[in-house]
């Protein structure tokens, strides 16, 4: 870490700014700046201990970013599919409806009669429920 | 006004095991006979039968309206309570609600008159299966004389900031009853604002409360009351400051609450911090200057000398975090404008600009116990701005706090987040005094989002989301920041009693990437879909919140199917379960 003092205009009671450039960070890793090993006993400087301080908790709070990402990409996903699965259902009920009309279009065209299209309409519609029940509400 | 309504809340509430009941609380005291007919009737004629009236005639009433109340009394659903003398209107109502015997009350004034669906919808919301304590509904007024429907008022879900400043909730309020004798009923002290006193003691306890977003009631103008004239019940407006003023002491909310100098009604809150945390402010900046009042000016000189000469906090650090491009010259004048006794600690980042990093390194190397991540582009002009961010930031169930964020010209550029397929700026170009929907652009209210130009939060609760995501460079960090302090439980805030001066995008390419978007719609396309903070209506009008949408269109698209929030069609029971729930 390369640390510069910069004079200015500030009362002597106050201490002078410092900057500290972050070149550790540029170098995507610690490791160099903080030699071979950092498992090493050797003590190491203040400098380089706050260097793998910042970088320690940089990490944790990417991994914590991580884990929220996660877990909110698995709601989203999952919230995505019963969504779709709704509109799937809607759409089955829907062709139901459609075949159930056609039925009775083709009914009628047959010329079949009223009590035997009354039994061919009310088991297209328990076929309908019984999808809805399977499905549940969306 | 009156149009045929169908109501397939009905049966949805009838297939319920123990579909909901309400007793319909209704204190009377001198009113109008003719309104009072009208708002009877429009009980009686609900679509919905799980309901009971209790009307209070409060002390003696004029030959004309005990005539009225005499009409309904045969009905065995309607029970007039005569009490002997006139004990105001919450004595009465408290009278009303220690003899309502349903499940939850509904709270209704003489001069409303019920949509006839109303009860119906409400027993719809309240018969699912999480337990609701707190529930109401949009509105809209009558004009009088005329009766025409005018002003509807289409609310955000439920905001506990709104509710602190502002009795947002409106008439026909509907809670659970047991819990509004356990937190005492109404309080004569509070008459006038009785039922924003009894909201909020309801609301500090209640486990959930929703937000009907349909105009269930018509608040009718007349000469004497609030509909029409906002200043003929100046002592209802002091009632209401004083609700408030209870509700801070009891939860201990460290502000005093005064009375807006500018919007009737609204309650200001000015902060009395206990305690000054250290806050740190950490600007990113790549030293970026331009031109702003003709004169050529370094942005994160001007930030920081009028953050440090105008603020009042007195517990402050900065941290100015550089890019690689910043010199020891700049340094200087950086140093030069914190020139008072601000501790100033400057990172020279050499890593590419990546914008949510430079504020993750900021936060790491700072120490205050809040963190305000401040735009270099901004302009400090009111004294006790950290005061108020920090009154909320320091609250524990609050996650990310902004403000109105103005742009040099006097406009507004940020009122908080909302959703509409993608995030964007509330009442982005709208003159700065603007009022906004019934007051919004003056209060504190809870949204998706704020942006980070100005954003506070408490330290714990940044390193527990893990701050701001590495992923989005330029664009949307702060709102998926927001967003995952939502996912935490906590409330974003935006408060727009307090503002601050955003030169916007000067300092940065305003374009927003395809990616970028995309990126946040793979985390959080449900939020995107179903702001719980914004409502369908405005959004299906086609317009900002403000102007209010002709009731008319949105009835309309209602009625021809068409009035769909992002894809789902409205009323949905998932809008509700996504994000018009609040839990407290």
């Amino acid at each position: 870490m390369s640390d510069s003092t910069i004079r200015d205009d500030r009362t002597a009671d106050q201490p002078p700014i410092e900057v500290d450039d972050l070149d550790h960070l540029a170098a995507g890793s610690g490791r160099s700046a903080l030699g071979p090993d950092r498992r090493s006993a050797e003590p190491r400087s203040l400098p380089a201990l706050r260097q793998e301080l910042d970088e320690a908790r940089l990490q944790l709070l990417t991994a914590v970013d991580a884990v929220a990402g996660a877990e909110a990409e698995h709601s989203a996903a999952i919230a995505r599919i019963r969504e779709l699965e709704h509109q799937h259902h809607m759409l089955e009920v829907e062709r139901d409806e459609l075949r159930l009309e056609l039925e009775r279009l083709s009914a009628r065209r047959q010329g079949l009669t009223p009590p035997l299209f009354g039994r061919l309409v009310s088991g297209v519609r328990r076929v309908s429920r019984l999808r809805k029940a399977r499905h549940g509400p969306a | 006004m009156a149009r045929p309504e169908t109501a397939p809340e009905v049966s949805k509430a009838a297939e319920a095991d123990r579909p909901p009941r309400f007793s319909v609380i209704l204190p009377v005291w001198h009113p109008e006979p003719d309104h009072l007919r009208q708002c009877i009737e429009s009980v009686v004629g609900q679509t919905y039968d799980g309901w009971q009236l209790l009307i209070v005639a409060d002390g003696p009433q004029p030959p004309a309206v005990t005539r009225v109340l005499a009409d309904f009394e045969p009905d065995p659903r309607v029970r007039v309570i005569r009490l002997d003398h006139n004990v105001g209107i919450g004595g009465a109502s408290q009278a009303a609600l220690e003899a309502a015997g349903e499940e939850f009350i509904a709270l209704l004034d003489h001069d409303d008159v019920l949509s006839p669906h109303a009860l119906g919808a409400f027993a719809a919301e309240l018969a699912l299966a999480a337990p609701v304590d707190l529930a109401y509904s949009d509105e809209d007024k009558l004009e009088h004389g005329t009766g025409e429907r005018k002003m509807p008022f289409y609310k955000p879900g439920f905001s506990m900031e709104r509710l602190r400043c502002q009795m947002y909730l409106g008439h026909l309020l509907v809670m659970r009853r047991t819990l509004a004798l356990e937190v005492g009923g109404f309080r004569g002290d509070y008459d006038g604002a009785q039922d924003h006193d009894l909201a909020l003691r309801v609301a500090e306890q209640a486990r959930s409360v929703v937000h009907i977003p349909r105009i269930l009631y018509h608040w009718r103008e007349s000469p004497a009351s609030t509909a029409l004239d906002t200043d003929s019940k100046e002592w209802a407006w002091e009632a209401g400051r004083m609700a408030v003023a209870d509700h801070l002491r009891r939860t201990g909310f460290p502000a005093e609450a005064v009375a807006s100098p500018v919007a009737r009604g609204v309650v200001d809150l000015e902060p009395r911090l206990v305690e000054h945390p250290l806050v740190s402010i950490i600007i990113p900046t790549g030293g970026t200057s331009r031109i702003i009042n003709g004169a050529m000016t370094l942005l994160v000189e001007r930030a920081v000398s009028s953050l440090v000469e105008r603020s009042s906090y007195p517990n402050v650090e900065i941290v100015v975090v550089l890019d690689a491009s910043c010199d020891d010259a700049l340094v200087r004048r950086i140093a030069a404008a914190a020139r008072r006794s601000v501790p100033v600690v400057l990172l020279r980042d050499g890593r590419p600009f990546n914008f949510a990093d430079a504020c993750n390194i900021g936060a790491v190397r700072s120490n205050g116990e809040v963190l305000i991540f401040l735009n270099d582009d901004t302009e400090v002009r009111m004294a006790n701005w950290i005061e108020r961010l920090v009154m909320y930031a320091t609250r524990p169930d609050i996650g990310a706090v902004g403000v109105k964020l103005l742009y040099g010209d006097g406009r507004v550029q940020h009122a908080g987040v909302w959703a509409r397929g993608g995030p964007a700026h509330r009442y982005v170009g709208f003159r700065g005094d603007h009022p906004g929907n019934f007051h919004a652009l003056r209060l504190a209210q809870n949204c998706l989002a704020v942006t980070a130009a100005c954003l506070a939060v408490g330290r714990d609760r940044f390193d527990e989301v893990g701050g701001f995501s590495s992923r989005y460079p330029l664009a949307y960090n702060d709102v998926d920041l927001c967003f995952k302090l939502l996912q935490k439980g906590y409330r974003n805030v935006v408060d727009c009693a307090t503002e601050v001066v955003h030169h916007e995008s000067s300092s940065r390419d305003p374009t927003v990437r395809e990616w970028e978007i995309d990126l946040l719609r793979k985390r959080w396309r449900p939020l995107l879909m179903s702001d719980p903070f914004d409502n369908p209506a405005n959004l299906a009008a086609g317009v900002d919140e403000y102007p209010s949408t002709p009731v008319d269109i949105v009835e309309r698209k209602a009625a021809r199917g068409e009035l769909v929030l992002a894809g789902r069609r409205w009323p949905d029971r998932d809008f509700y379960n996504l994000g018009g729930r609040w839990h407290g």
